[in-house]
């Protein structure tokens, strides 16, 4: 595999000095360098929550594309976050089943109790809300990601219980932050 | 279906699967050999070369599960017999299409069985290499995909020399990021390359030039769970299952307007009316049924004078529909035709590839049409306007996207017609539509 040098401009994220043993071993998984585009912004993601210009230069440095090829990418898939989100991200389903189950509703709910709308951002920086195309989990509608984590069969109840639970720190955060590599 | 074969039937793909599509608990690799796991897997490597491996896949007549319902056994033997190039096999576990979730039990809780099935194709189609392409939403089943690989490769059935052979086989997991596209083959292939999800026209087919320009079969999650049964309990087996034509079983997803919404897993060939009443438990709240989606969203709705439909891959179409994905919506007389049309043309215009016109400018049409009929603001002319576009986009698109965005429009207008034309009459929607208060 030939050597990846990244000029060292102010630009950059960083991703690959702080985690190399890792971005390493993910490339040599592929025939083509170019196939760690995704699972990378998945890593960038991870940490930041977005995906900020300075890394979508950076990944295109690691897999050998330009950075427009890479701009490409995050701006097609819906789930590469092209600005800052909060510490949970609430990723509603819309799509028919669950909107025969009271999708609509729930959205009313959540927005009203956190004072957003979709994509916004709380001010507290603890709430993103963010529309899904269907879930994959119809039978248990309706349904939405927190995070990572599916919440099913949501009722006000239930939801209210969610959001106390996120607000007194209980829950996985979306994203990390930069951390030295272990 | 006989009822004796309804009663006696168990499933065998959500085997130990819990009654909810959620993670009870997943099959270890010691759970999953107990039942006989890899033992197929073994036959095909111990007593078979490749091309008797395609062949037992072809005399079961394997329909693929993914939703066009082709034959496994001829995609396998499309791919070159030789090996100029690498070849590959991709796992389409993108399940997207709304109204379905099957694959996602079988990821979650009993990867290893797709696992089999994956490596079996390898095998006959000289790949050494599979990639799993797993929608970013199922986080769950991208962390258990990887947790039975890895178990896998510690016990020599991936790696080098698979279970003493000398067959190899690597197994990788890409995750997809949120466009429904990518469950179109071609998209998948150009997504897992790194780049946009835009449908490659074709010929061509990726059997010649897929992943990297190389030789690639690309099956279902279920498709490839199918044949590591078959290797494990033979053809005569599966064919003594389900239709002459349809032989097997398949996942049913039903969602919507019903008491019992659920995986229910059965020989091809049930009816539609059973399925909503026999098994799903009838329309919810004493209803009576009006529409159901019988193969995901993509495909054209059935009506109540027609749910003695058969499930297999003909019956639905002697009605101009699909059995598709087996995902199965249903709606029942309160829920307005054009608020669920409006509903999935949102879901179509966004995600549309936008990469060719019909499709993207059509989407786009359709959703601005359907959501000022729900405002109120509906135009004299719209409903036929709707027709129009819906005649034009069929067939004129590069991937079956834009023709999948007329499921819910293209035999509900002539069924609905006034229904649709009051939304202009009375600029309003006529309909209560309890069902979107959240309790």
């Amino acid at each position: 595999m030939p050597e990846i040098t990244l000029d060292a401009t102010p630009r950059l994220n960083g991703l690959y000095s702080r985690r190399k043993t890792e971005v390493d071993a993910l490339l040599a998984k592929y025939p083509d360098r170019r196939s760690a585009t995704m699972p990378l912004l998945w890593l960038v993601q991870e940490e930041d929550g977005w995906i900020s210009p300075e890394s979508q230069i950076e990944v295109a440095a690691i897999v050998g594309a330009t950075p427009a090829q890479v701009n490409e990418v995050v701006s097609f898939y819906q789930m590469y976050n092209r600005a800052p989100v909060g510490k949970y991200v609430l990723g509603i389903c819309g799509t028919l089943p669950c909107a025969l189950c009271a999708a609509d509703g729930l959205y009313e709910f959540l927005s009203g109790k956190l004072g957003i709308g979709w994509g916004d951002t709380t001010a507290d920086g603890l709430f993103t809300i963010q529309r899904r195309e269907c879930l994959g989990a119809c039978s248990e509608a309706p349904v939405m990601l927190v995070n990572r984590k599916l919440e099913t069969r949501l009722t006000r109840a239930r939801i209210d219980r969610i959001i106390e639970e996120c607000r007194a720190g209980q829950r996985e955060p979306y994203f990390t932050g930069h951390r030295p590599q272990s | 279906m006989t009822t004796d074969a309804k009663t006696t039937y168990k499933p065998i793909l959500t085997d130990g699967i819990t009654g909810t599509i959620l993670s009870g608990r997943t099959e270890t690799l010691a759970d999953y050999r107990a039942k006989g796991g890899y033992e197929g897997l073994r036959r095909a490597l111990e007593t078979m070369t490749p091309e008797q491996a395609i062949d037992m896949v072809k005399d079961a007549n394997v329909r693929g599960r993914g939703g066009a319902g082709f034959p496994a056994g001829a995609k396998w033997s499309f791919i070159p017999k030789d090996r100029k190039k690498p070849h590959y096999v991709c796992v389409n576990a993108d399940e997207s299409e709304p109204g379905t979730f099957s694959n996602r039990p079988v990821l979650e809780q009993r990867p290893h069985l797709l696992i089999e099935g994956a490596a079996i194709c390898a095998y006959a189609t000289l790949a050494e290499t599979v990639i799993i392409y797993i929608r970013k939403e199922y986080y769950d089943a991208h962390a258990q995909v990887r947790r039975a690989i890895d178990e896998a490769y510690a016990a020599g059935l991936l790696g080098r020399g698979v279970m003493g052979s000398d067959f190899n086989l690597d197994v990788i997991v890409q995750p997809g990021a949120g466009a429904y596209i990518c469950g179109e083959e071609t998209a998948l292939i150009e997504s897992l390359e790194g780049k946009r999800g835009y449908p490659r026209l074709r010929p061509p087919f990726p059997a010649i030039q897929g992943v990297y320009m190389c030789p690639t079969v690309i099956n279902n999650v279920e498709t490839l769970s199918i044949v590591a049964e078959i290797f494990r309990r033979g053809v005569e087996w599966f064919k003594s299952l389900g239709t002459e034509k349809s032989p097997g079983m398949t996942v049913y997803s039903i969602s919507g307007c019903v008491a019992k919404p659920g995986n229910y897993e059965l020989p091809l060939g049930v009816t539609m009316r059973e399925l909503i009443y026999e098994y799903a438990g009838g329309i919810r709240d004493g209803n009576k049924f009006k529409a159901v989606f019988p193969g995901g969203s993509s495909v054209p709705m059935l009506f109540e004078d027609e749910l003695d439909v058969v499930m297999d891959f003909d019956g639905p179409r002697k009605y101009g529909t699909f059995l598709g994905s087996t995902g199965i919506i249903v709606m029942d007389e309160t829920v307005c035709m054009t608020w669920a049309a409006a509903n999935l043309m949102h879901f179509y215009w966004d995600e549309s590839c936008g990469q060719c016109t019909p499709c993207r400018e059509g989407t786009n049409w359709m959703y601005k049409i359907l959501k000022r009929l729900e405002a109120g603001q509906g135009r004299p002319g719209d409903v036929e306007l709707l027709e129009s576009i819906v005649k034009h986009i069929v067939g004129r698109s590069i991937c079956a996207l834009g023709e999948f965005a007329t499921g819910s429009l293209a035999r509900t207008i002539p069924r609905f017609r006034t229904e649709f034309q009051a939304h202009i009459d009375q600029q309003k929607c006529p309909f209560k539509k309890e069902y979107t208060v959240l309790k």
